[in-house]
């Protein structure tokens, strides 16, 4: 049996969790105050997902990057993946908030949107 | 005519904290960072240490660490973050980075560019403990260690502040002691999220607006000014540092009016008890409340007009105490 102890991040109580595993699956949780900490254990044992934030470059654009997020959460371990691949694609303005600015990032099936615009700009144009 | 003081806060600087040592390159505050990362696309540093585990602090730590820098550490004067739990996890935890609660900086090496700095255990009273040092190699110190509310100009209006938030005392239309003159946002207080300060930048300028308005019906005699006026003066006591507004008249107050409070220490499963003159208003049950999170309690002028009619009080000047009570 495997133990791991988390801090559930569901309200701001922020119980301690203890976590037991065996094969695999989550036998035990202890610690939380309320359900939603062990179902919060339970996610984050078996299938942690983060929403991931970051910059991409812009070409021809008002300003030389444009803040994205992933439409939903990505695997966790898959965080530097997605950051990785994002740091080498450049983006030809306009940008509008929602655009898709890569899809299906690092394999995961999720897209990376845009979370600002940005206008095209003929002078003073950032490369 | 009405002014609106809306001129937010600047970070605390170095210079505010006294750290000895050379004037290196590589000291950024959290903001500056920030701004350089996510508008200008510039990576500050590649091995960086952080002062300060407010949000901006830990998600600065994340932020940096996503971009290719090493994070080496947060450190922490105080014996807690004063960052949301789910900030801590996602953002230190996640990625293995320290948080090192009751640390500070001691010295910053480095003469052209910073080469590492030593960190070191305080005492309750905030004094590093000899001993603990522990240096850390690093060409990056961000700081966020608080934010200060613009008030230069409000000071020299005339405008009185609050020695806590150092933003200026209002009534309930968020004006000041200045007839006419506004406030709103984190020059008033500061605000860990910008819906609350959208908010209240909503309320000044209605309640400025209609300052306006009124002033001109004043001046033509259209509008009586209200023959009595009661006034509740909000005294924040045990627990709660200090509350905006401060001053209540009840006859310009809305329907509901929202009092904007923050608390000393961490309390769990505690009570926020609203008394008027002595008579309970409310008492509502907290959970969990922290320094770094912003509480609010709303009144209902309903219930306050009730409880001083109950209690048979026709004073013009009332008093209205926001306290903690723990279990
Ligand atoms: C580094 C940092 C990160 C933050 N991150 C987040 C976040 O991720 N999410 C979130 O919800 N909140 C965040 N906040 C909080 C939020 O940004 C603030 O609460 C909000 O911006 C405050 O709004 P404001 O209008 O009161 O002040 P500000 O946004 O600071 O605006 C004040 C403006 O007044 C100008 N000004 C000052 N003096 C004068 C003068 N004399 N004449 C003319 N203009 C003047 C200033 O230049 C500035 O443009 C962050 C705050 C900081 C400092
Ligand atoms: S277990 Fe329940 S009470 Fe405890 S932090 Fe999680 S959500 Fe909050």
């Amino acid at each position: 049996m495997e133990k791991r102890k988390l801090i559930c991040i569901c309200c701001p109580m922020g119980c301690r969790l203890q976590v037991s595993t065996e094969e695999g699956k989550v036998v035990s949780v202890t610690g939380n105050t309320c359900p939603r900490g062990a179902a919060y254990a339970e996610k984050e044992v078996m299938n942690p997902t983060r929403i991931v934030t970051t910059t991409v470059r812009i070409v021809g654009g008002s300003e030389p990057v444009v803040s994205v997020k992933t439409a939903q959460g990505i695997p966790k371990e898959k965080i530097f993946a997605c950051v990785r691949e994002l740091e080498s694609v450049e983006i030809e303005a306009s940008v509008t908030i929602g655009d898709v600015i890569f899809p299906n990032i690092a394999g995961t099936g999720v897209d990376v949107l845009a979370t600002k615009n940005v206008q095209k700009c003929t002078k003073n144009v950032h490369k | 005519m009405a002014v609106i003081l809306a001129m937010g806060c600047r970070e605390r600087s170095r210079g505010a904290l006294n750290i000895p040592g050379y004037r290196p390159a590589g000291i950024y505050s959290a903001g500056t960072a920030q701004r350089l990362v996510n508008i200008e696309g510039y990576l500050p540093g590649r091995r960086v240490v952080i002062l300060g585990s407010g949000d901006i602090g830990l998600i600065m730590a994340r932020r940096m660490t996503l971009e290719g820098a090493q994070v080496q550490a947060v450190a922490e004067l105080m014996p807690y973050s004063g960052g949301l739990k789910r900030n801590i996890v996602q953002c230190l935890d996640d990625y293995g980075i320290p948080l090192k609660l009751s640390h500070t900086v001691v010295d910053i090496k480095g003469k052209e560019r910073v080469e590492g700095i030593m960190l070191a255990r305080v005492d309750e009273k905030s004094r590093p403990i000899p001993g603990t040092e522990e240096f850390y190699e690093c060409d990056t110190l961000l700081l966020s260690v608080g934010l200060i509310p613009e008030n230069e100009l409000s000071g020299q209006m005339g405008v009185i502040l609050n020695p806590v938030t150092s933003g200026p005392v209002v009534n309930e239309s968020l004006e000041t002691n200045l007839e006419g003159v506004f406030a709103c946002g984190n020059v008033l207080h500061v605000h860990d999220l910008v819906d609350f300060v959208s908010e209240e930048a909503k309320a000044a300028g209605k309640n400025a607006a209609y300052y306006v308005k009124r002033s001109k019906y004043e001046a033509e005699g259209e509008e009586k000014k209200a023959s009595r006026q009661t006034t509740i003066w909000i005294h924040p006591e045990y627990g709660v540092r200090y509350t905006v507004p401060s001053v209540l008249h009840m006859q310009r107050m809305a329907e509901e009016q929202v009092i904007r409070f923050r608390v000393g220490n961490e309390y769990k499963n505690s009570v926020i008890r609203v008394e008027l003159d002595g008579n309970l208003v409310q008492g509502r049950k907290r959970p969990v409340m922290a320094p770094g999170e912003m509480e609010q309690v709303k009144l209902k002028k309903k219930e306050l007009s009730a409880v001083l009619e109950k209690a048979g009080r026709t004073e013009a000047a009332h008093h209205l105490v926001i306290r903690v009570e723990e279990n």
